[in-house]
């Protein structure tokens, strides 16, 4: 997996390009029977290179009669009094009619409809696009040396945590499954004859860890060369088509939840993000980054290392899960409305609490918090963390070899006091 | 060589082991007999500190135990397990120097053990890919792979093969040869009389019985005698006068079977005496109990109370 998923990623990536290059060959003639008083809108409608609107005097129904599929795609009716009302445009096809022709019809009557209604109306639509403004604002601190930018500031602390968020979640089920591999293949005797129930534990946590580590900038190195590769590939067999991958690219970033509740920016300001990067202090946010990852793997992988030690089977698993993703998701959730807030008492408190903190203050320190918090955060992080291995610890020395008992959690805390 | 002395352990509402002591004297094969649920498992993790005593004192040599032991001890668990993806030589390697010895002195040794077993084929394979016998001479080597003074199987035969069993077997005696000490749990009474030097009988968390075996049989002994014979039952029956009683007569393929006690203390010589007169006798031994009948004599009279 640790090299197929570069790969596969890449894979993905060219096998869109290839499906978008195929899927836009394809050139769809419309016959349009324009009846609106000279011939107002079809005469504005403007042929692409895969829409072609040919302008008819025929009547429609004989142009129903006489219908050659394989010259035209279909027949749009626009009848008289269409300034008036608009339920009444017909698009005959053979077949049921593609939703993307459609779709590019419907909006390019639209705008010659809205344009003729603004002329009827006394305005020029060149006045009113002159009047569009867009606005931007520059952001700059109050010492004024560096700019900063809230929404990249956004985009670069939610990335973070979210990173956070999916590789606590992915490495912290992958201890929790090999201690239970462990302890059903009943190896563990075994060794425990030899190593300490902590000392395999934290060898455990530590050693996952490390593949972690290890497949996360395999991962971040393949995919770059790989999708770099199928980029200029694409690229060179047609131009066209990597201009739809930029345009794949900008509605992914169009759809993160951040322009959801700013639908109002530009999607090209983010997608500038390497310049805005520059602004901030790059090893700074990355050691925050690599220490909150650590921490928060640390803090979580020990609560799933004794779930696996505690339970049986699989089927076990999910009752002693859900107190364990409840805070992560919950981190998660709350980072997508601290992001927007970022020195809110909600941002300081689910910045301090251990158990949030990893993700959410991952959020807020591209908004640079105060110091004060940053260090109350980081000490609290590490008392949890151990405090979790140490609460870990001893549910895992006395569940790792108990088999066929049913689990409660009343069961759990009477391990916890066992001396 | 390994002193147990007054352990008690006790999980949340469940005595596992109260007041015991068992000494283990070096060179012996030691038997840890007991009921299923008696203590036995809780005893063994104890002496390989997986597990700790709650009051009580368990010396290695005269030295208390502590972790530096763990490369002198070889455990064989009963809920034994091999990482199932992992290739067999990568494992044993593993496993043996997690017991402390050094990559080279392990692979000289694993190589030794793989020629004797003619497994030397199976070092690239994965532990799946092998049955269930392979899999355990695997586990039996990695456990006495690094030469352990103290040998600790927990019910070693169950799951084995008769071939394996007896290769265990084998193995077992010339690892006693050379001074190797054996603690053996197990139910299979044939293997503790065929084996053991030594036993303790464990019941319900309390030591109920401990001694070389030779002592116990003869601690056990009831006086017993069977004699197989030809010719008439009121003949017997005639001569049995004085301190004898009949406990059974029935007949067998080559004649009739009779089981007969000495009272008091009786000679044989007296009981052969009376019967030679009457009787055509074919064999005349003691009856000496097997380790089976002790075991639940035992446990048996030790549940009455």
């Amino acid at each position: 997996m640790t090299l197929l998923g570069p790969l596969l990623m890449g894979g993905l990536l060219a096998a869109v390009a290839y499906m978008a290059i195929n899927s836009n060959d394809n050139v769809s003639v419309i016959q349009v029977v324009d009846q609106t008083p000279n011939q107002i809108i079809s005469s504005k409608l403007v042929s692409t290179a895969t829409l072609i609107y040919i302008n008819t005097t025929t009547s429609v129904d004989s142009l129903r009669a006489h219908f050659d599929s394989d010259k035209t795609y279909g027949i749009l009716h626009i009848p008289a009094n269409l300034t008036n009302d608009q339920s009444n445009i017909n698009f005959y096809t053979e077949k049921k009619a593609n939703l993307s022709v459609v779709s590019a019809i419907e909006k390019d009557l639209q705008k010659q409809l809205e344009a003729a209604k603004l002329r009827n109306a006394g305005i020029d639509p060149v006045i009113l696009a002159s009047i569009k403004t867009d606005v931007s604002i520059k952001q700059k601190t109050i010492s004024g040396t560096e700019e900063s930018n809230a929404e990249a500031s956004a985009i670069i602390g939610f990335g973070g945590g979210l990173l956070i968020y999916l590789f606590v979640f992915i490495y912290g089920v992958q201890v929790m499954r090999g201690v239970m591999e462990e302890k059903q293949n009943r190896i563990v005797e075994v060794i425990m004859s030899s190593v300490k129930p902590f000392e395999l534990m934290m060898g455990k946590i530590l050693g996952i860890a490390l593949v972690a580590f290890t497949q996360f900038v395999l991962w971040i190195i393949l995919t770059f060369v790989v999708s770099s590769v199928a980029t200029t590939a694409v690229s060179k067999l047609n131009p066209q088509a990597s201009a739809t991958m930029v345009e794949m690219q900008k509605n992914q970033l169009g759809a993160s939840p951040l322009a959801q509740t700013q639908p109002q920016t530009p999607v090209n300001d983010s997608l500038d993000i390497s310049k805005m990067i520059s602004s901030y202090n790059l090893p700074k946010m990355l050691l925050m980054f690599l220490f909150y990852f650590v921490g928060g793997y640390l803090l979580y992988s020990a609560l799933f290392a004794a779930i696996g030690a505690a339970v049986d089977s699989e089927t076990d698993v999910q009752q002693f899960m859900i107190p364990i993703t409840i805070p992560l998701i919950f981190a998660y959730v709350a980072s997508t409305i601290v992001m927007q807030n970022p020195d809110s008492s909600m941002g300081f408190w689910f910045s301090i609490i251990p158990l949030t903190s990893p993700i959410v203050m991952m959020v807020r320190i591209p908004f640079d918090p105060p110091m004060l918090d940053i260090v109350l955060s980081m000490v609290l992080l590490v008392a949890g963390f151990i405090g979790t291995t140490w609460l870990a610890g001893k549910i895992y020395r006395t569940g790792i070899l108990m088999y066929g008992k049913k689990i409660t959690y009343k069961e759990l805390f009477k391990w916890l006091s066992y001396k | 060589m390994l002193s147990i002395k007054n352990v008690s352990k006790k999980y949340a509402n469940h005595q596992a082991l109260s007041d015991v002591s068992i000494e283990v004297e070096s060179g012996a094969v030691f038997g840890l007999l007991g009921p299923n649920g008696a203590g036995k498992t809780s005893l063994i993790r104890i002496i390989n500190q997986i597990t700790g005593p709650d009051t009580g004192q368990i010396l290695l040599n005269g030295e208390t135990l502590q972790p530096a032991h763990i490369a002198q001890i070889g455990y064989l668990p009963e809920e034994r397990g091999l990482y199932k993806k992992m290739e067999v030589g990568e494992q044993a390697l593993y496993l043996a120097q997690l017991k402390g010895m050094s990559r080279i002195d392990a692979m000289r040794e694993l190589k030794f053990w793989f020629e004797k077993f003619e497994m030397t084929g199976w070092w690239k394979k994965k532990i799946e890919e092998l049955s269930k016998g392979m899999a355990q001479k695997v586990q039996f080597i990695t456990t006495v792979v690094h030469k352990p003074k103290l040998l600790i199987l927990d019910e070693p035969f169950t799951g084995f093969d008769p071939i394996n069993a007896n290769l265990i077997k084998d193995e077992l005696l010339e690892l006693k040869s050379k001074g190797v000490t054996t603690i053996l749990s197990t139910h299979r009474m044939e293997s503790v009389e065929e084996l053991c030097t030594h036993i303790a009988l464990i019941n319900k968390s309390y030591k109920v019985l401990d001694g070389s075996v030779k002592d116990i049989r003869k601690k056990y002994k009831s006086n017993i005698y069977e004699i197989t014979y030809q010719g008439n039952q009121v003949s017997l029956a005639n001569s049995l006068w004085g301190n004898f009683e009949l406990l059974s007569n029935q007949p067998i393929e080559d004649g009739m079977l009779a089981r007969i006690k000495l009272l008091d203390d009786t000679k044989p010589n007296h009981l052969l005496g009376q019967l030679i007169q009457n009787i055509e006798i074919v064999s005349f031994k003691e009856h000496v109990p097997g380790m089976n009948e002790i075991f639940i004599e035992c446990v048996g009279t030790s549940n009455e109370l």
